[in-house]
């Protein structure tokens, strides 16, 4: 059968025939085009393989730890560049780094880096300077938080203390990655935290919660930490008369060249810990619980009150300045502490990123 | 032949020229614009064999899509390079034509 046998009413058919075929083949074209290009272009990298972190929890002269969560079973490789080359880690644990250096950190899982900081391993010495971020009373998971969070990792300090409530309004496992893994994500990537606790911690399994998922070194924010010359003696919720005996046998501890206490409840004139502090040359204490940044002298030592990284003040006659306080602010913000081997600095940035109160030590 | 497969036969030998001529990457702007054009004309060159129905013709339609498709993106879809779908591309539309002459009756009065 020829076209020529075709009558005119079937060359018809196939005239539409072949129209409807080749408008056809365009549609499928344009449909291919546009799911080329949406997955090419348009469709965002598949999810973050990490439920938490990873985030740094140790940090010493010559090694780091981080931790993270991950939700499928996969493998995580991490490594850190640092002057020697590329260092891998073994169990979350990087060894034999160089003390006082920047290493670049980056976890790959399936090959493909997800996750990325750095961080600087302990100094010997106080020549190259130690930078560390106070905050307190921030784990509300609000803007405010966020807004400290991001001015404290643009700081880079070298750790983060904080001075306690580090969840509002309890320290459950539910809600820590709300009120403090995402809010100081940008922070926990380049430093580690070293937490003590607070009321709003303890009060849920007696702050076990926030001690297992921060790795913190000890029970109820009661520990020690150094890095390299600078010790943390981090005394929990108030400093009692078991805080007395734990920070006498603390500071007993040789090694450090500048020591500071951490506490929640700002110590009071009058405690019999102060002489303890004093005789051992304790630089400062750093505390919270009052939404209040203050900065005052408590039986001869500084003491910084950083309870305004998040929660807020609350009502006012809850949060009333201390009086004798040489500073007593309102300001959302955390503490940059910056200590050289001549001089302590100070320096309290609110949310806005503007130095409101800075103060040094010889 | 129609003009469906005149027309991918010339795209099928424009493209051949353009793999031979032009180095890549900047052939696959060629080869990649015949291979959408040689799509549709494929699409309506197989329509075009089915009334009336000539299986061999279809056939070439048929594989022409898909060689049409693997002349769009350049080849790399079975790793091959851009000027084998071009080749073939020209070759299926002589291919029905071929074969028909390759199986043509003998002519009266030659022979024995």
């Amino acid at each position: 059968m020829t076209d020529h046998a075709l009558t005119p009413r079937e060359r018809r058919l196939r005239r539409g025939l072949v129209a409807l075929a080749m408008a056809c083949a365009v549609l499928v074209l344009v449909v291919i085009a546009v799911l080329v290009y949406w997955r090419l272009y348009l469709l965002g990298p598949s999810g973050d393989p990490f439920t938490r972190g990873p985030f740094v929890i140790r940090l010493d002269t010559t090694g780091a730890a981080l931790a993270w969560s991950i939700e499928e079973n996969s493998k995580v490789e991490l490594t850190a560049a640092g002057p020697d080359g590329t260092v891998t880690a073994t169990g979350g644990r990087f060894t034999g780094l160089r003390p006082g250096t920047r290493y670049l950190w980056t976890a790959s899982v399936g090959g493909i880096g997800r996750a990325a900081g750095s961080f600087r391993t302990a100094p010997l010495d106080l020549r190259d300077g130690v930078r560390f971020g106070v905050i307190g009373d921030y784990g509300s998971g609000n803007d405010h938080e966020w807004a400290v969070g991001r001015t404290l990792a643009a700081a880079r300090p070298d750790f983060v203390t904080t001075a306690g409530d580090n969840s509002y309004l309890v320290g459950a496992p539910q809600v820590l990655d709300r009120n403090i893994f995402e809010p100081l994500h940008g922070v926990m990537l380049n430093a580690p935290l070293w937490a003590t606790e607070g009321e709003h911690d303890l009060i849920y399994s007696g702050g076990a919660a926030v001690t297992s998922a921060l790795h913190l070194p000890g029970p109820r924010g009661r520990y020690v930490v150094h890095y390299g010359p600078v010790q943390l003696v981090l005394l929990g919720l108030e400093a009692g008369a078991p805080e007395l005996d734990f920070a006498r046998r603390a500071l007993a501890e040789p090694g450090a060249l500048v020591r500071f206490v951490v506490v929640h409840r700002p110590i009071q004139p009058g405690n019999p810990i102060l002489p303890v502090l004093r005789r051992a040359g304790v630089a400062a204490i750093l505390a919270g619980h009052l939404h209040r940044y203050e900065r005052r002298t408590v039986g001869g030592l500084p003491e910084f009150t950083v309870g305004t990284s998040g929660e807020g003040p609350g009502a006012a006659e809850f949060t009333k300045a201390t009086p004798g306080a040489a500073v007593s602010l309102l300001d959302y913000g955390s503490l940059l502490v910056d200590v050289s081997s001549a001089s302590i600095a100070y320096t309290f940035v609110d949310e806005r990123g503007r130095v409101l109160d800075r103060w040094s030590e010889p | 032949m129609r003009w469906p497969r005149i027309a991918l036969a010339a795209l099928g030998a424009a493209a051949t020229a353009a793999a031979l001529a032009v180095q890549p990457p900047q052939a696959f702007a060629f080869t990649g614009i015949a291979g959408i054009a040689a799509f549709v004309l494929a699409a309506g060159c197989l329509a075009a064999d089915m009334v009336p129905y000539r299986p061999l013709h279809a056939l070439a339609a048929v594989l022409s899509l898909a060689d049409a498709l693997l002349l769009a993106v350049g080849g790399r879809a079975l790793g091959i390079p851009v000027l084998v779908p071009a080749v073939i591309l020209l070759l299926l539309q002589l291919a029905p034509a071929g074969a028909k002459w390759l199986t043509r009756a003998p002519r009266p009065g030659f022979g024995s």
